[in-house]
């Protein structure tokens, strides 16, 4: 059955980001939260994550390009990037900010940079990771999928699907 | 009021981060609290009916002067760090407070640092939580809701509810005796074992993801 290899697939998808160090347990309990009547709770905490990191790496990317750098307000934008990546399971952000916060306190400016760097890395990975997560997984949701096998596409978009998903894993890709 | 108040315990989380209110929000109303959020420790202290007494201003919304606590709140969950007025400072103002002492205050924090538990602790907080923070921990809470139900119970049928005119030796003895003996072997939990032992990181293979 379609359906099955599909959801298969997009487990196997979500493993392989717990694998690959890019989410851990907290991710989980987010998921734990989420039931019926509250269907799109990891979809919204994550939405409001990627608007605050957003923000959050622009005033970070300004305060470390000012002349004389503001180490307390640099190290306040981390903190607070450090504590929002944990809330959801983002590991690897919250580890090259605890990093990026020893360096803050040695005032050592090259390594700071270098991490600012990083940690945009890091965060563009995920943001990519999740949403295809995302989108795959309304595509999965029961009502949509009704509203696909009516379309005249009908079963090979399920397909057509299936191979999409293999590919967003391999590459990583956004739509 | 007077109706089933058991039924419905409300909290109060605050937190400057959005991510963290949403977090905590959902984690309380899992356990069928019913949950006011705010950004801010003034903020908190506007809800609960304090600030409005410092404040010259007629600007103060909806609480009247005399109506402190318009709506009762059973817990205060707070965040430490905050910008302004700190999840400390906020517990000090709350234990300072004739009216809202007897409210038990949880801090949450993402950094184990004994010495900034130890502080909160001596100044009246239940429980320390580290971030993030997780749905055992929010079990945790009624025991500290319960606690302080029962204490208002019992002095309700004793003499007036006005909060205000309580003397203030009555209501330390009540408050502040018990808790050092009896809390400490909790409390000390998250101090000395960095993260709790009942929080056990899932391995990869318990993955069963199901989004």
């Amino acid at each position: 059955m379609e359906l099955g290899l599909m959801q298969r697939r997009l487990e196997d998808y979500t493993k392989s980001l717990f694998m690959e160090g890019l989410l851990d347990a907290q991710f989980l309990q987010l998921q734990q939260l989420q039931d019926e009547s509250n269907p799109g709770f990891v979809g919204e905490v994550v939405s409001l994550f990627f608007d605050d990191s957003e923000k959050l790496l622009n005033e970070l990317t300004s305060a470390m390009d000012q002349q004389i750098v503001d180490f307390r307000k640099v190290d306040s934008y981390v903190h607070q990037f450090k504590g929002s990546s944990s809330s959801i399971g983002a590991q690897r952000i919250k580890n090259v900010c605890i990093l990026f916060r020893k360096y803050i306190e040695e005032q050592n400016i090259e390594a700071c940079l270098r991490c600012l760097q990083q940690v945009k890395q890091e965060y563009y990975h995920v943001k990519s990771k999740l949403e295809t997560l995302f989108r795959v997984t309304s595509l999965l949701n029961p009502i949509v999928l009704k509203e696909n096998l009516k379309h005249p596409l009908g079963t090979d978009s399920l397909s057509n699907l299936c191979q999409w998903l293999d590919y967003f894993a391999n590459t990583s890709l956004l739509l | 009021m007077g109706v089933d108040a058991e039924s419905q315990f409300h909290v109060l989380a605050v937190d400057d981060s959005i991510i963290d209110r949403k977090l905590i929000e959902r984690l309380l109303k899992t356990s069928s609290y019913q949950v006011t959020t705010v950004d801010s420790g003034s903020k908190a202290l506007e809800f609960l009916g304090l600030l409005e007494d410092e404040q010259s201003g007629s600007d103060s919304p909806s609480v009247s002067s005399h109506a402190h606590q318009v709506v009762e709140v059973n817990l205060i969950i707070t965040d430490y760090c905050m910008p302004g007025m700190t999840g400390y400072d906020l517990l000090k103002r709350v234990k300072e407070s004739s009216s809202l002492r007897n409210i038990p205050v949880v801090i949450m924090s993402s950094e184990n640092v004994p010495s900034r538990i130890n502080r909160c602790l001596e100044e009246g907080a239940e429980e320390f939580f580290l971030k993030p923070v997780r749905l055992s921990d929010v079990h945790r809470l009624k025991p500290h809701i319960m606690k302080t139900k029962v204490k208002e119970k019992k002095r309700g049928e004793g003499q007036e509810e006005e909060r205000e005119k309580c003397p203030e030796g009555e209501v330390q003895s009540i408050g502040k005796q018990q808790q050092p003996e009896h809390q400490s072997s909790n409390k000390r939990k998250s101090m000395e074992e960095g993260l709790s032992p009942d929080r056990t990181r899932l391995r990869y293979s318990d993955v069963a993801a199901v989004v």
